[in-house]
């Protein structure tokens, strides 16, 4: 039923589409087929996934890294409130600093490399990651670490069974919503200092007023995305929430 | 075996605790009865050391130790199996298994806490205190919100757990009834600060014998009228 009423919406936002695209008649509201159209050129010309590979690339290398740093100091900063404290303020400044500003200024300091593009999505993304885990551990239930008291159930036994699988799903939920930044981000470093991947790639389109190309190259994109949580991410949660 | 000397102990800045002294024998079956709130658990909780902030000494023959809590505590992501497990010292499924078909459950190693019933879970949580053997069990109120015939099949149980590894046990209640049928010793406290006020002698060795617990109940009721007025819970079983 889910799944029906999932085609069900689809179908009808492609109709919609079509319906305005033809209404509309003009040549920056592409139709469906010459989206697909697009679509296909690209793939075949090889572009696409020559370009999607380096941003996949990318993304994955920002995120994994971002996603390391996070998780460590979000538990870090939970666990302990001293150090939450004192770095508390730096939090409250990654939070609130504009990705472009992050992204500009990785660029000037260090070129127009992978490298400060990649650090400019780490360091944009880490506070965000940092701040959903750390609201995780704070919501650890102590009432377990008594029986890890009285028992004297070893350090190593309380971290992986009593402490993470209680923060498991706030790393998962973080995943979801660091991978879905990410790439939204590393689009707009590849568009203001790469000369390759899918934001390089939608910056050349927009020069051309080519918004056919931008939009396959950007539903490409998601349905990469798409695909990674259904494959990859679905699967592991399915497997974590068992005992629910 | 066991000796409690709690000279005070607060919980913000009220005084819950005040000149409490409990010796407890080896083997002996003590049981501690008070009020809602008189601070029967943080009592239990500076006795097995899971509270340290306090005034006073507490010492234990023994640090192998079991407690049950007044949930079953369970965790829910393991199964019972990892449960068990754990807790266990020497990680022995074949004497967990034994234990849990002396309390009569069979086959539930592989099942998660949220598929037992209540009194099941309950089963649980006193198999898991005595995985390791332990020489003293801490009980808080463990029979509570668990339905009659379960309740008392389960203190059962329990007595015959603690006959098999000579177990000495601390429990702490507020049914009369049910220190009465377990322990060898009853020890009565007010609130505010908690203080013992009585401790009396059972006589009734620990059989299920509705008249003669009813008997006993009465007689303490009728001896220290005033001991139990307001605060201890009067049902019978």
């Amino acid at each position: 039923m889910n799944n029906s009423n999932r085609f069900l919406s689809i179908f009808a936002f492609i109709i919609l589409w079509q319906s305005i695209s033809i209404l509309a008649n003009t040549d920056v509201f592409p139709s469906v087929v010459d989206i697909l159209r697009s679509f296909f050129n690209h793939l075949l010309n090889k572009d696409l996934i020559f370009h999607i590979t380096i941003t996949l690339k990318r993304v994955f290398i920002a995120f994994f890294i971002a996603m390391i740093i996070g998780v460590f100091l979000g538990i870090i900063m939970g666990l302990f409130s001293k150090v939450d404290s004192f770095l508390d303020i730096f939090l409250i400044i990654g939070l609130n600093m504009p990705a472009l500003v992050t992204i500009i200024i990785c660029y000037i300091w260090f070129g127009l490399t992978d490298f400060s593009a990649i650090l400019a999505v780490i360091i944009n993304k880490v506070p965000i990651i940092i701040v959903n885990i750390r609201e995780g551990v704070k919501s650890i239930d102590k009432k377990y670490l008594d029986l890890a008291n009285i028992y004297e159930i070893p350090k190593k036994d309380v971290i992986r069974k009593i402490y993470l699988p209680q923060i498991y799903p706030y790393i998962m939920a973080t995943t979801r919503l660091t991978i879905s930044l990410v790439w939204k981000i590393v689009l707009v470093v590849e568009l203001l200092g790469r000369s390759d991947g899918v934001g390089f790639q939608i910056a050349l389109f927009f020069q051309d007023f080519d918004i056919t190309s931008i939009l396959a190259y950007s539903f490409a994109f998601i349905f990469i995305v798409i695909l990674i949580e259904k494959i990859l991410l679905n699967p592991i949660e399915a497997k974590m929430r068992k005992w629910r | 075996m066991i000796t409690i000397d709690i000279k005070e102990k607060f919980f913000k800045d009220i005084k819950i605790l005040e000149n409490i002294k409990i010796f407890v024998n080896e083997g002996e079956f003590l049981s501690i009865i008070g009020p809602s709130g008189c601070g029967k658990t943080t009592l239990l909780n500076i006795a097995s050391s899971l509270d340290k902030d306090f005034k006073g000494k507490v010492n234990i023959s023994s640090s192998n130790i079991g407690f049950v809590f007044q949930d079953h505590r369970l965790i829910p992501w393991l199964t019972i199996k990892e449960n068990l497990l754990i807790i266990s010292k020497d990680k022995d499924i074949n004497q967990i298994n034994e234990l849990l078909k002396l309390v009569g459950l069979n086959d539930i190693l592989d099942v998660y806490p949220k598929n037992l019933s209540g009194g099941m879970s309950r089963r649980v949580s006193f198999v898991r205190a005595f995985i390791n053997k332990p020489k003293v069990i801490f009980l808080d109120e463990p029979f509570i919100s668990l339905d009659y015939p379960t309740a008392t099949a389960l203190k059962k149980d329990f007595l015959t757990l603690c006959k098999k590894f000579n177990t000495t046990v601390i429990l702490v209640t507020h049914d009369l009834s049910e220190a009465i049928y377990l322990s060898n010793r009853i020890l009565f406290f007010s609130k505010n600060p908690a203080n013992q006020i009585l401790e009396y002698e059972n006589s009734n060795n620990q059989e299920f014998n509705l008249k003669k617990i009813d008997e006993l109940k009465n007689q303490i009721l009728e001896t220290y009228p005033n001991i139990l007025e307001g605060f201890l819970c009067k049902r019978l079983f």
